[in-house]
């Protein structure tokens, strides 16, 4: 999590001021992009406005590029980056309660913590109804244990699933990403 | 914003992605003065002629992990110089730039290379490489030809079974 600005070695106080950096800047990137309202979130939906596509596929774009070419750069140790293990089955049941609890409330857990700090009522019920939700699932599981570890495939990317490089990955999830950059505004024209 | 800052932004992100495409690995490429564990692996096997492998960790570094037929850096023999013409040079990561010069300085005529990320990329890359259970025919075959190189210098290629629970419940991290 906190590569590449700490090493794993750094005290746990190191990692949490880092955090909080990070998240006070992801929290104001989401602000001032607009996401911290339910109705812009929730018009992704019914075409009338694509922000959140753009915005989140633009991250993920700068990351890519940015973590490739410091890595190649010989600025950034990629090993160190932490990568999430993929468990197919129960992270495809998470996507979809978490489609559903996005279309619900019009706000997803890093646009509720900005929607709040904003002062937007909706927002503290849909953080409250994240945090019961968490204490239930946490109280079952230890029962659903075996749906949770199911699937498993550890740290897993595209390289590896595909065989290709990863610059080839790279260039493919680009072009993807202008695509659907170009797709979004001509639904946005088309609704308006 | 602007059209002609989105379409700027958007061929930077191309040509970047294109030339990451056409780099193929985000690891860093490796210098002229540098050689990789695999090739060196393979000059050892091979038996290259004219090769000499010098550990320049200091005295009372474990010598345990040297590498096959390595010298310590004390030991290393400029009167021996007539029969060898390449000196592959390594560290625990990255060897001292200073050491290489001061080699460079009294042996000129040798070629002096620096394995590329030292004694860690010889145990990763040559003596315990990994590959994934769920790998492609392709990877596996690949994998083969190291796991044989590996088992040469006495290593022990693994297999990750990535599908076999950790036994204990996961917290998660990252959002």
């Amino acid at each position: 999590m906190s590569a590449p600005f700490i090493t794993e070695a750094a005290p746990l106080s190191a990692s949490l001021a880092v955090a909080l950096l990070v998240g006070v800047g992801f929290g104001f990137a989401l602000e001032r992009a607009g996401l911290g309202s339910a109705r812009k979130l929730t018009g992704q939906f019914y075409g009338r406005d694509l922000s959140v596509l753009k915005v989140m596929f633009s991250a993920l774009l700068v990351a890519m590029l940015g973590l490739f070419w410091l890595s190649w750069l010989g600025l950034l140790d990629l090993q160190a980056l932490y990568v999430p293990p993929t468990f197919v089955w129960p992270q495809l049941a998470g996507g979809v309660l978490f489609g559903s609890g996005l279309i619900v409330a019009g706000l997803c857990p890093g646009t509720a913590c900005v929607s709040a700090a904003t002062g937007r009522i909706d927002a503290v019920f849909v953080l409250l109804g994240m945090f019961v939700g968490m204490l239930v699932v946490g109280l079952l599981l230890q029962r659903w244990a075996a749906f949770f570890e199911s699937s498993a495939h550890g740290a897993w990317t595209l390289p590896q699933l595909l065989d290709l490089p990863y610059g080839v990955i790279v260039a493919v999830v680009v072009v993807l990403a202008l695509a659907a950059f170009f797709v979004a505004e001509r639904i946005e024209r088309g609704t308006r | 914003m602007k059209v002609c800052a989105r379409t700027a932004l958007a061929l930077l992100a191309l040509a970047t992605g294109a030339l990451a495409a056409i780099t193929g690995s985000p690891q860093p490429p490796i210098a002229d003065d540098e050689v990789t564990a695999i090739q060196l692996a393979e000059w050892i096997r091979d038996r290259r002629s004219g090769l000499l492998v010098v550990d320049t960790r200091p005295a009372g570094a474990n010598t345990q992990d040297r590498l096959p037929g390595a010298r310590p850096l004390a030991e290393f023999d400029r009167g021996a110089a007539s029969t060898i013409d390449t000196v592959v040079v390594y560290a625990d990561t990255r060897v001292d730039a200073s050491i290489v010069e001061a080699l460079r300085q009294q042996s000129r005529a040798l070629r002096f290379l620096r394995l590329h990320g030292g004694i860690a990329a010889w145990n990763a890359e040559v003596l315990f490489p990994v590959v994934r259970s769920d790998a492609s025919t392709r990877q596996q075959q690949r994998f083969a030809a190291r796991a044989q190189l590996s088992r040469y210098f006495g290593g022990t290629p693994r297999r990750l079974e990535p599908g076999v629970p950790s036994g204990h419940i996961r917290s998660r991290r990252g959002c």
